[in-house]
């Protein structure tokens, strides 16, 4: 005779041994990862700005507590213009935060000089040259205290007026992941 | 395209510090210009699309552009 419908809160104790297709575990402790949001943004934007600019790229999440840990990856679609005879230049990267959370969550070095991480080189000085390439960042955000919307954008400055950067160059996408871990 | 349009610009006016989304094809394109016009305590481009510079006028970088 079959059960149509076994009631789990009553008369079940026990453990299910692992050479019965259970677990052996006599708990169970909930997985850490509570949510992912992502974003794959491809319109082009073209700066030549030392100042930080937004490259379009965003990501917003709504935390579900407040000591929760957001972890963000991005990567960076980008095509260098080398417009003078200087043969490297680059650009930096920084994220920002605003809504339910603000100030920065990352910046990969503050400050001018040598705060471009990202270079695009060539041998040939003298000669115009394009590069594109793709650029992966990390960071982890544990102050944002809130479980209100927060979105995350990127903003990158250049190394010079006389160089140029076209983020999404050619609708080629970038991307931006957030994970929200549980403290 | 844009890299004929940061060339133009170059040839016209160096060190021009400008950003903007799309390309810029148009008149219309280049009203949207955002020009840099210093940069804040937070390192952030303070901009306007109000170009400040009168040598950089929409017939003048087209007709870089069309020599390039």
């Amino acid at each position: 005779m079959a059960f149509a419908t076994i009631d789990v809160t009553k008369g079940i104790t026990g453990v299910t041994p692992v050479a019965n297709g259970g677990t052996g575990a006599t708990s169970f402790s909930p997985g850490k990862l509570l949510q992912i949001q992502h974003t794959n943004y491809n319109t082009s934007v073209s700066t030549s700005d030392q100042g930080y600019v937004t490259t379009g790229l965003t990501c917003a999440i709504t935390p579900s507590a407040t000591n929760s840990k957001i972890f963000g990856m991005f990567k960076l679609q980008a095509r260098g213009n080398g417009l003078t005879s200087s043969y490297e230049w680059g650009y930096a990267c920084k994220v920002d935060r605003s809504g339910g959370a603000s100030g920065t969550a990352f910046e990969e070095k503050s400050g001018t000089g040598q705060s471009y991480s990202t270079y695009f080189i060539s041998n040939a000085s003298g000669v115009t040259t394009n590069i594109a390439q793709h650029s992966s960042f990390q960071f982890l955000d544990t102050t944002h205290n809130t479980t209100s919307a927060i979105t995350y954008t990127v903003f990158a400055k250049v190394q010079s007026g006389n160089q140029a950067v076209d983020f999404q160059n050619a609708t080629f996408p970038s991307q931006f992941t957030l994970w929200e871990i549980a403290a | 395209m844009s890299y004929k349009f940061f060339k133009a610009v170059r040839n016209i006016r160096p060190e021009t510090e400008l950003s903007f989304v799309g390309e810029i094809e148009t008149e219309e394109d280049f009203k949207k210009i955002n020009w840099s016009i210093g940069v804040d305590e937070n390192g952030f481009s303070i901009t306007t699309t109000t170009n400040p510079h009168s040598e950089l006028t929409w017939t003048a970088v087209k007709e870089e552009m069309d020599k390039l």
